[in-house]
């Protein structure tokens, strides 16, 4: 994944204001559309997935607005809080035996490393502050936010933008309270479950210190200048000779608080619906059907394909397959073995029949069919000789009277 | 005082080694091969040492010709015992007394006529080394004949089932070649102006000032004329390279040939070709070179294809129709990379030359081993069709076949891949 | 008498081999023993050669009433001849086709035939120009058959008997009208009439034609080249021998005196020389000898006898040695004449070869010569250089031999002939090696060594190394003929 963004990144230059636009909005979208769907999924593992694809989409987002050191950075971090709540899933589904996420709840004393770790996590991914999410997200939106400002008409990109991340804290923290709060749903699996060995629990503890800003930024509130991969230290200039688009505006301050918004208008309604449970999911599904069923259905995406993919797509590959193997495969290329075959030995044969024996040693022959000719004028005879001596001086004579 | 006496005069000590060895040669007894052969492994010994000497002490930093010998020969014809090296020549120096010292080990399977054939081994030898080091045009070509007769000798005397019609048809195809040649060096000495045939001096501009000329009221212009007597310089060069349409006699003398000869004649003689191209077309005419380089790189690519389709039709071709034969396709390889050669050179810069150079020093090598390798092959199997190998022969000779059938393969890491590459990235960069 | 003594003193050569050639009719009458009689001529030979050497100090004059010259040129072949002579006479001893007690016979004639063919090349008068070139013809046809026992001697004795009494005739009926035009017989005041007064172009042709005809016999160029590979084939191997080298330089020599002086004036420039107006004979002889060459290698290529093959590449030869006959200049003859005494060695070398293997076998088939290079390869070696020299390789004297020619045409710029003159060489490699082959690639049917006597390896020594030095070190020749060019001397 980070091969995409880091591809982006080097060839920033290259790109086109038109094609950066196209990417800020590919990955607005991006951010919003994946945000969306996890928001509904009750496997633990998708809704990381999905949450990772929504972070991508960040990224993407903020080169294409022209913060390409905000979205290489917010690569960095992202890398390390998203590999510790994998790893903190792993380590769950490691004590339960399950991925579903509604056979979970209560293990936060059972499991008080891996909780803690994931909840770190979990801040840096949702953008609060002291978390490293918090900076580079908060980065990337600040400078959609001013693109925005000076842009109106893109205000859609902040929007998802700032919209999406509201939803990552929302999904995340619906997350933490489904698995680690609440009552067991299924005590079999509960009572089996215990904390996972240091082995385990080593990794995570590193890869949480590793989203705390203080690790990137220098300051513990990470509202400081960039320390470790910020301006400051130039290490993005030096990777990019280019005329920077960013802009350090005020926009900063809004985004700041703006982003400190939403992230806490999500925390607050997961903390609503699924620890207070003053709302009931169940209910809000339930009116909203329409779009829970979408949301759970990924926006029908999967039906889509598979439609597309049993009726159409399957065939068309079936016959592209057939395509390939006859056509392809067996004519084209397969095709050039016999061809290549017929032509060295057409050339084999042509270099023996035509050039050598025709052409070389036709010339060799043809010399020595007239030395055989020509010998027949020596015929023995003195009269013969007398002749072609005698007729050659008449001969020459009556050539030149007539030149 | 001896040691200086033979550096002062390297080359000629290099070229004339193999004539003294001849001269020990012809004293000894007819009835002691042994003494035969390793007196001319010792004589062509002593030119490769001289030649690693030459190596040795040869200032790379310095362009040029060094090493220069020039005495007059016939004052009144302008000729001179005149030699010299410089890079280009040093290559094919050292190759040739490489391959020559080597061979003579491969020779110790000639059974009849021991003699005779160390004798005419040591001629070739001297001949080709007197070609590489020729700065006088005379000179050049008195080598350049000299190796015919002794190779029409070994073709012929010991060589395969049809070794005289091989050899014949060497020998009338090359001599038809460098009689072409004579006609270019005769002109090249009478329009020059003063008269000469030092490569050199005929090299510098102004010196050849080539006249229109009308045959039966047939106008040619200078250009024209110039224009006939490179293609006239050019076929005598293209049949030893060999070019195609010219290469007919190469595979033939190849088969037949006994295998050191082989050798030679793909390690060495080859060269010689394009050593003519580049020590004379290239610097005597190279305005007519250049108008010809475009033709000169098709005729690359017509050898490369060609070449390879033909060696290729060697597995395809059943015997009786000429394939099914391991030295015709190393033969017809051979003419592959000789199109290399070519093509480096038609591009015409430093880089296409240094990848020609190159790769003629490396396909010298390579090919010589293989050619070789199929002699130790043939020796043991007593056949070359190449179905009737199958797995005996890795039992044989596992590992060498590998690397070397490789090496042939332009593949990383062997030596024929950087010279390979060389001539075509210039080629890239030229188009 | 000043004048008297001096004049014999300049004939000395001839006159010198005339009486030789009474002691050997003498010695053999005393002693019959055939080694005397052969010792008696070479000793003459020597002693004419050394007075051609020693008048060579006197200034170029004419003498005898202006019928004859003292110049280099005509010394030269003078000393090419008796040379020639003296190989012939070498050969001859013990040939198998020379018998002992007919030794002196032979002897006689040869020596009879180099006394016409040195009055020959002096010879500035068309009167003591046609009475040699008879003396050199006769006895040549009586040579010709000499074994009197072989009908193939006896066909080519009266086949060149008739052939040259025609050419001879045509050529005096040319010579007569040349006096009817001009009423001269001295062949400058001939030229001076020709330059001042215009001639009837075709008449003038007709002249050169039927002069050629006579002239062309003695060289054996096409079309009068009919008779020689018959009369080479027939006569004993050291006559064949004798014929393709010594009769025919002689006729070059006054082809070229002939012509140059006759048909031709100086052109202004030094050493080069233009035809009369109208008279282009250059050119015509420019044809002739490309046909010369083709046709003699062309013939060659199918040739099974090694007597016969020499004959046409002797015609081959002929065409080339023309080459330098048609460029008009200084340089074109002095190839020619650097050709003969190179063409000398190698021809002569290559039928002596012939003759010696001939001594054993009786014939001079081509496959006697088989597997010759494992048994005697001493005498094959010597055969190759001839042949190589004669194909015109280098290191051999043959190829030097062409590169003058070659240059000669290359100066003159005439392209076209030395195309087809390379195109020749390249033709007659293919028989020559045939030879060479025999010798070498076929393995012999027995392994007995073919034995030569001391004489005869020491004649092959003395014709190889020639072959061998004058193609790597041929300075001081070059510079003697260059300077034996002086054959137009101002009265």
């Amino acid at each position: 994944m980070a091969a995409g963004v880091y591809l982006v990144t080097r060839m920033f230059p290259f790109f086109s204001p038109d094609a950066l636009t196209v990417i800020a909005y590919t990955g607005a979208f991006t951010a919003i559309f994946a945000a969306t769907m996890a928001v509904t999924h009750n496997d633990i593992k998708k809704v990381l997935a999905y949450s990772t694809i929504s972070q991508l989409g960040y990224m993407m987002m903020g080169l294409g607005v022209g913060a390409y050191v905000a979205g290489f950075f917010h690569l960095v971090t992202h890398a390390a809080f998203k590999a510790c709540l994998f790893l903190c899933s792993g380590s769950v589904i490691h004590a339960l035996h399950t991925q579903d996420m509604r056979e979970m709840g209560g293990l936060r004393k059972k499991m008080p490393v891996t909780f803690a770790t994931m909840l770190i996590a979990t801040l840096a991914l949702s953008g609060i502050p002291f978390f490293s999410g918090f900076v580079s997200k908060d980065m990337i939106l600040a400078e959609t936010l001013s693109l925005a400002m000076k842009n109106p008409s893109h205000f859609l990109i902040p929007l998802f933008g700032f919209v999406g991340a509201g939803l990552t804290a929302f999904y995340m923290f619906r997350l933490i309270f489904m698995t680690f709060y609440g009552t067991p749903k299924d005590v079999k699996k509960f009572d089996h479950a215990h904390e996972s060995p240091w082995v385990m629990t080593l990794p995570l503890i590193v890869l949480s210190l590793c989203s705390l800003a203080i690790f990137f930024t220098g300051s513990p509130l990470g509202l400081g200048e960039l320390e470790l991969f910020g301006e400051k230290s130039q290490w993005f200039k030096h990777l990019l000779e280019t005329n920077s688009l960013e802009t350090h505006s005020s926009a900063h301050t809004y985004a700041l608080f703006l982003s400190l918004a939403v992230a806490g208008l999500g925390i607050f309604f997961a903390t609503l619906i699924y620890y207070k449970q003053t709302l009931s999911a169940e209910k809000i599904s339930e009116k909203f059907s329409s779009i829970y069923k979408t949301l759970t259905h990924l926006y029908w995406v999967d039906e889509l394909y598979e439609w597309a993919v049993i009726n159409n797509l399957l065939r068309l590959n079936n016959f592209l397959a057939n395509f390939d193997n006859r056509v392809i495969d067996q004519v084209l290329v397969d095709g050039w073995a016999p061809i290549t075959v017929k032509t060295s030995r057409g050339s084999g044969d042509f270099d023996n029949r035509v050039i050598d024996q025709t052409l070389v040693d036709g010339t060799g022959k043809v010399v020595q069919a007239s030395g055989r000719e020509v010998r027949k004028i020596q015929t023995g005879k003195i009269q013969q000789y007398l002749l072609i001596g005698l007729g050659a001086v008449c001969g020459i004579l009556i050539l030149l009277i007539f030149l | 005082m001896l040691f200086n006496f033979i550096t002062d005069h390297l080359l000629t000590w290099i070229v004339f080694l193999p004539i003294l060895g001849m001269g020990a040669i012809l004293f000894l007894p007819k009835d002691k091969p042994n003494l035969i052969r390793w007196t001319s492994a010792f004589f062509t010994f002593l030119s490769f040492l001289v030649s690693l000497q030459l190596c040795w002490s040869f200032n790379r930093a310095e362009a040029g010709l060094q090493f220069v010998e020039k005495m007059a020969w016939i004052p009144t014809f302008n000729i001179h015992y005149y030699v010299g090296c410089d890079g280009l020549s040093i290559t094919m120096i050292l190759l040739t007394t490489l391959l020559s010292f080597l061979c003579i080990f491969a020779s110790w399977g000639i059974k009849e006529g021991v003699k005779g054939y160390f004798l005419m081994f040591l001629l070739l030898e001297a001949g080709m080394l007197g070609v590489f080091v020729s700065l006088d045009f005379f000179l050049f070509y008195i080598f350049w004949e000299l190796m015919l007769l002794p190779m029409y000798f070994l073709i012929g005397i010991w060589g395969g089932p049809k070794k005289e019609y091989a050899a014949i048809k060497f020998f009338l195809y090359t001599l038809f070649g460098s009689v072409l040649m004579l006609i270019v060096m005769l002109s090249f000495y009478f329009y020059s102006e003063p008269h000469t045939f030092d490569l050199i001096e005929l090299a510098k501009p102004g010196i050849l000032k080539v006249k229109d000329l009308n045959i039966f009221g047939i106008a040619l212009s200078v250009v024209d004329f110039k224009k006939v007597l490179f293609i006239l310089l050019f076929i005598g060069f293209a049949i030893k390279v060999p070019v195609f349409p010219f290469h007919t006699w190469l595979p033939l003398a190849h088969v037949e040939a006994p295998t050191p000869i082989s050798v030679i004649l793909a390690g060495v003689l080859l060269k010689m070709g394009a050593y003519g191209l580049l020590r004379i077309s290239f610097p005597i005419l190279p305005q007519e070179t250049y108008w010809f380089s475009y033709a000169l790189a098709i005729l690359g690519l017509i050898n490369i294809i060609y070449g390879a389709f033909c060696a290729m039709a060697q597995l395809t071709l059943p015997q009786e129709k000429g394939g099914n034969d391991w030295k015709k396709l190393i033969a017809y390889s051979s003419i592959n990379h000789m199109g290399y050669v070519l093509l480096g050179m038609a591009v015409f810069t430093t880089e296409g030359i240094n990848g020609a150079v190159f790769q003629m020093f490396n396909h010298g090598l390579t090919t010589a081993m293989l050619f070789l390798l199929v002699g130790v092959v043939y020796d043991r199997v007593h056949h070359r069709r190449l179905d009737g190998f199958g797995r005996e022969l890795f039992t044989l000779v596992p590992l060498s076949v590998l690397i070397l059938l490789f090496g042939v393969y332009p593949m990383p890491v062997l030596n024929l891949m950087k010279a390979s590459l060389d001539s075509l990235l210039t080629l890239l960069q030229a188009s | 008498m000043e004048s008297l003594s001096l004049n014999l003193a300049l004939y000395s050569p001839e006159i010198i081999l005339s009486i030789t050639l009474g002691f050997v009719l003498i010695v053999h009458m005393i002693s019959k023993s055939n080694l005397f009689t052969f010792l008696t001529a070479l000793v003459g030979l020597v002693s004419a050669g050394g007075a051609s050497i020693a008048i060579q100090s006197f200034a170029p004059q004419f003498f005898f009433a202006g019928q004859l010259s003292h110049d280099p040129f005509s010394l030269f072949f003078k000393l090419f001849f008796i040379t020639a002579t003296f190989f012939t006479f070498l050969f001859s001893y013990r040939s198998y086709e020379i018998d002992e007690e007919r030794g002196a016979e032979f002897y006689l004639m040869t020596l009879a035939v180099t006394v016409g063919m040195c009055t020959l090349v002096s010879s500035i008068n068309l009167l003591s120009l046609y009475l040699s070139l008879e003396l050199v013809s006769i006895v040549s046809y009586a040579l010709a058959g000499f074994r009197k026992e072989h009908p193939a001697s006896n066909e080519a004795a009266i086949k060149y008997l008739l052939y040259g009494a025609f050419a001879s005739g045509t050529m005096l009926w040319g010579l007569s009208l040349l006096y009817g035009f001009t009423g001269s017989l001295n062949i400058y005041s001939i030229n001076a009439t020709l330059s001042t007064n215009s001639l009837n172009p075709l008449a003038l042709y007709s002249v050169v034609l039927m002069v050629l005809f006579g002239f062309g016999f003695k060289i054996s160029s096409v079309p009068f080249h009919m008779w020689a590979p018959d009369v080479y084939h027939g006569a004993p191997t050291p006559t064949a021998a004798f014929f393709t080298v010594a009769p025919k330089a002689a006729g070059f020599a006054i082809f070229i005196r002939f012509f140059y002086t006759v048909f031709g004036n100086n052109s202004g420039l030094p050493d080069q020389w233009i035809t009369l107006p109208h008279v282009d004979w250059a050119f015509l002889m420019s044809i002739l000898s490309a046909i010369t060459m083709t046709l003699g290698n062309l013939c060659a290529l199918w040739q099974k006898n090694a007597k016969r093959m020499l004959a046409y590449s002797s015609i081959a030869h002929a065409g080339y040695m023309l080459m330098g006959f048609i460029v008009l200049s200084k340089e074109g003859l002095t190839s020619i004449l650097f050709y003969l005494v190179v063409y000398f060695f190698m021809n002569f070398g290559a039928f002596f070869v012939v003759g010696l293997l001939a001594n054993k076998t009786k014939d001079e088939e081509i496959s006697s010569f088989k597997g010759l290079g494992w048994t005697s390869p001493w005498v094959a070696f010597s055969m190759a250089v001839f042949l190589f020299s004669l194909t015109g390789i280098p290191p051999f004297a043959g190829f030097i031999g062409k590169v003058y020619l070659f240059s000669a045409l290359v100066q003159k710029e005439i392209y076209w002939l030395l195309v087809v003159a390379i195109l020749n060489t390249v033709i007659s490699l293919y028989y020559y090696t045939y030879i060479v082959r025999e010798m070498f690639l076929e393995r012999p049917t027995s392994d007995k060594p073919l034995l030569i006597s001391p004489l005869h390896t020491f004649t092959l020594i003395l014709l190889v190394i020639p072959t061998f030095v004058l193609g790597l070190s041929w300075e001081p020749l070059f510079k003697y003929i260059s300077n034996s060019l002086q054959f137009i001397v101002t009265p």
